[in-house]
């Protein structure tokens, strides 16, 4: 693998601001407890947001080829 | 079928060019001359084009194609009416990264075509984000998989789009375990509920497959980028390089990267939730006689759990490390 010395970014990103570098991290637990929660307490609103019409066509709009 | 001839046609038409062009197809000859022909035009049919571009635009045809990018991919969830061990092999760990490797073996053409980069990097990143959307409302327990794959591949892609060819090697190796472990562990669970894949129709499972369970944990946390697991090492650098970048792609697809590891996360424990947490929405006949699967599949998740959990920490410094020479 061959990577032009002007394309060479690793050093770089070892120096972004460190809120950028965790924010996965962060947004990664966050959906997986928001997901567990949902589903655990809040699955009345959720079928309620899938028979809306919105959620139907959203539904339909990522189920369709 | 169509989606992979199209690849296919894109990766002959590359090759062809190359040839027409170097009069060779070997590595070695077409790497070496390559920086001597970074201004040379292509004509066909009086138009002009950059010969590189051109020939790098053909060749991530023929990734895209195999590698289920953005346009080309709903072949891939299709192909999962197939038995699981092969989604397991093909589809999750072998087959579609082949167009990543592609990429990645092909760097010394891409790295003269700052143009062929960018479309590289917004097309991986554009299907990071859309798989894990469609991803979020599949309730076929292999589909979710599929398009997780799908989505994984889209980092992957858009880390080599960025010129950090290895990185996305690397994940490309985690990946292979993970995916591989998920895969096996829904073929455990569809084994274990009668050959049921709607999530929908199972739940409950905790109790009644404990050892698929623990499994599907492991592989859904590495999947999600759990602090120190296998996903965690090579996702985590990826949106490091995404945004060292300092490019509007590269701020592009760090965004949709880290909305697409949001995402991830939510389908995922929705997978688990589904599948063993809720209530039993199932035919009791069927969940009563759910049981973990033989030994033989046992012993088989076993052996992926561990560089599951252990294979991103062991590796990191071998294929990204500073100074190496991978």
């Amino acid at each position: 693998m061959f990577t032009a010395t002007e394309n060479m970014n690793r050093v770089d990103s070892e120096f972004i601001f460190h809120i950028y570098k965790i924010l996965p991290v962060i947004l990664s637990l966050l959906g997986a407890t928001l997901s567990f929660l949902l589903y655990s307490f809040g699955s009345g609103l959720l079928v309620q947001l899938k028979l809306s019409v919105l959620g139907k066509k959203i539904y339909h709009f990522f189920n369709k080829k | 079928m169509v989606l992979n001839r199209i690849g296919d046609f894109g990766l002959v038409i590359g090759i062809l060019i190359i040839f027409v062009e170097y009069r060779a197809v070997d590595y070695a000859t077409v790497f070496a001359v390559t920086p001597i022909l970074t201004n040379k035009v292509f004509s066909f049919l009086s138009f002009n084009f950059d010969l590189i571009s051109i020939i790098c635009f053909f060749l991530f045809i023929g990734a895209v194609g195999k590698s289920a990018q953005l346009g080309l991919h709903t072949w891939l969830p299709d192909a999962m009416e197939g038995p699981t061990p092969v989604s397991a092999l093909i589809h999750a760990a072998t087959m579609v990264t082949a167009g990543v490797f592609l990429i990645a073996r092909t760097s010394p053409l891409f790295e003269y075509t700052s143009s062929m980069l960018s479309l590289v990097t917004v097309v991986g990143a554009c299907t990071a984000f859309f798989a894990a959307t469609v991803g979020l409302l599949q309730n076929d327990l292999k589909r979710v998989i599929a398009y997780s794959t799908c989505s994984q591949l889209g980092y992957m892609v858009f880390a080599c789009g960025l010129s950090n060819y290895s990185v996305g090697v690397f994940h490309l190796v985690n990946h292979a375990f993970f995916k591989a472990l998920l895969f096996l562990g829904a073929g455990s669970i569809i084994h274990a509920v009668a050959d049921e894949q709607d999530m929908r129709k199972m739940g409950g499972l905790k109790k009644l497959v404990p050892f698929t369970y623990s499994m599907m944990v492991i592989g859904s946390l590495a999947l999600i980028g759990f602090p120190f697991l296998t996903g965690f090492y090579s996702k985590d650098v990826i949106l490091e390089v995404a945004y060292g970048k300092y490019t509007l792609e590269g701020h592009f697809s760090y965004i949709l990267g880290t909305v697409g590891a949001f995402l991830t996360a939510f389908y995922s424990t929705r997978l688990v939730y589904l599948t063993f947490l809720c209530r039993p929405n199932g035919y009791k006949s069927v969940i009563c006689k759910a049981y973990d699967s033989s030994y033989q599949i046992c012993i088989s998740l076993l052996l992926l759990v561990i560089p599951s959990v252990l294979i991103g920490f062991y590796a990191k410094d071998m294929i990204i490390g500073f100074g190496s020479d991978f």
